[in-house]
């Protein structure tokens, strides 16, 4: 897809680097991003991607912005209080960013829905706030597969990786790390959370799927965790579970068909 | 059973114990603790957590199996979901 001039001047400084050039420009604005869930994670996460120039993205979320959003939700303000989110995100960001089409959807995903909301998604962003909704996600991207980088974040931890069975099965899913009947203690409803806590997950959850859209950097296979008290980064590799309900019946045959790979280019 | 925190006196049955850093303190356990009967013994809802043992996730169906060894180093964190 052809850059016009005033997106060459316009994404110089990424075009600039390496690992981004014309081609990658070029696939950011032949991407096509869902976010699950336009709150701190989501909203912040919406204004990079397409400040960034990706071409298309789509927000679901059935919430509507209330007063105690805005200390972290900057995207919007007090005229929005009431208003679905999806829409005003949307709105926005049609606005700033006339380059990206961007799609709101006043929905909540679950599993009734999600196939149709994920198929034509490139990658997706967890952003959601509940485990239902994160398990619904993983499931669905699981059985595309699509690229899944989800976060999370309460209190002053938070953690994110990325879910991509095609390049990293051994990773496994979200349900390996979290089997559905999880019990989730922390959420920023009963611990609170700070925005700038927010804003450090949404901001290395995009830079993994700008990674993941532009096919560089080692985002696959590790769970990144961050504390803003102590101010420490833990990495731990993540492991499929083989008997996971979720991914272990889509994984097995693609192991399979990479070992017949491997067979056929050893003939 | 009680753990027992480094620092302490000098343990009588040191070959039936075994010492491993959770989430970065030094705790003593006996020998043959599996990853499950740790996370119990520390009073944690074990659905509520995942584990991450010597760098590597452990996948919850697998904490019963495995057993503790000396030096280990594990760490336990809270399920978050919020966004």
């Amino acid at each position: 897809m052809p850059l016009s001039d005033d997106e060459f001047m316009r994404y110089s400084r990424q075009i600039l680097l390496p690992e981004v050039g014309e081609l990658g420009q070029s696939a950011l604005k032949k991407a096509k991003v869902l976010i699950v869930g336009v709150g701190g994670l989501g909203q912040l996460a919406a204004q990079y991607l397409a400040a960034a120039g990706v071409g298309q993205l789509t927000l679901v979320d059935d919430d509507r912005v209330e007063r105690s959003n805005l200390p972290r939700q900057l995207l919007f303000d007090d005229k929005d209080i009431g208003e679905y989110k999806s829409s005003r995100a949307r709105d926005k960001l049609m606005q700033r960013y006339p380059n990206s089409e961007i799609n709101g959807i006043i929905k909540r995903l679950s599993l009734d829905n999600a196939s149709g909301i994920i198929e034509w998604a490139d990658i997706v962003l967890d952003c959601s706030d509940n485990l239902v909704t994160r398990h619904h996600v993983n499931q669905t991207c699981v059985s595309f597969p699509t690229p899944l980088v989800t976060a999370s974040v309460a209190h002053f931890s938070g953690f994110l990786f990325a879910v991509d069975l095609k390049q990293a099965p051994d990773a496994g899913c979200y349900a390996c790390l979290f089997p559905q009947d999880s019990i989730v203690t922390k959420s920023c409803s009963t611990a609170g959370v700070l925005g700038p806590m927010v804003g450090t997950l949404a901001s290395i959850q995009t830079l993994m799927v700008i990674n993941l859209l532009l096919g560089v950097g080692k985002v696959c296979g590790k769970l990144l965790r961050f504390n803003g008290l102590e101010f420490k980064w833990r990495e731990a590799s993540l492991s499929r579970n083989p008997k996971c309900p979720v991914c272990a019946g889509v994984i097995n045959p693609l192991l399979l068909d990479a070992q017949k790979e491997v067979c056929h280019a050893e003939y | 059973m009680q753990s027992i925190n480094r620092g302490d006196e000098v343990m009588e049955n040191d070959d039936l114990m075994i010492e491993l850093l959770m989430n970065d303190k030094a705790l003593v356990i006996p020998k043959g603790m599996s990853l499950a009967g740790l996370v119990t013994k520390q009073q944690i809802e074990p659905k509520s957590v995942a584990l991450v043992c010597n760098g590597e996730i452990v996948p919850r169906a697998h904490w019963q199996e495995r057993v503790c060894e000396d030096a280990d180093e594990i760490e336990i964190f809270s399920v978050v979901a919020g966004g």
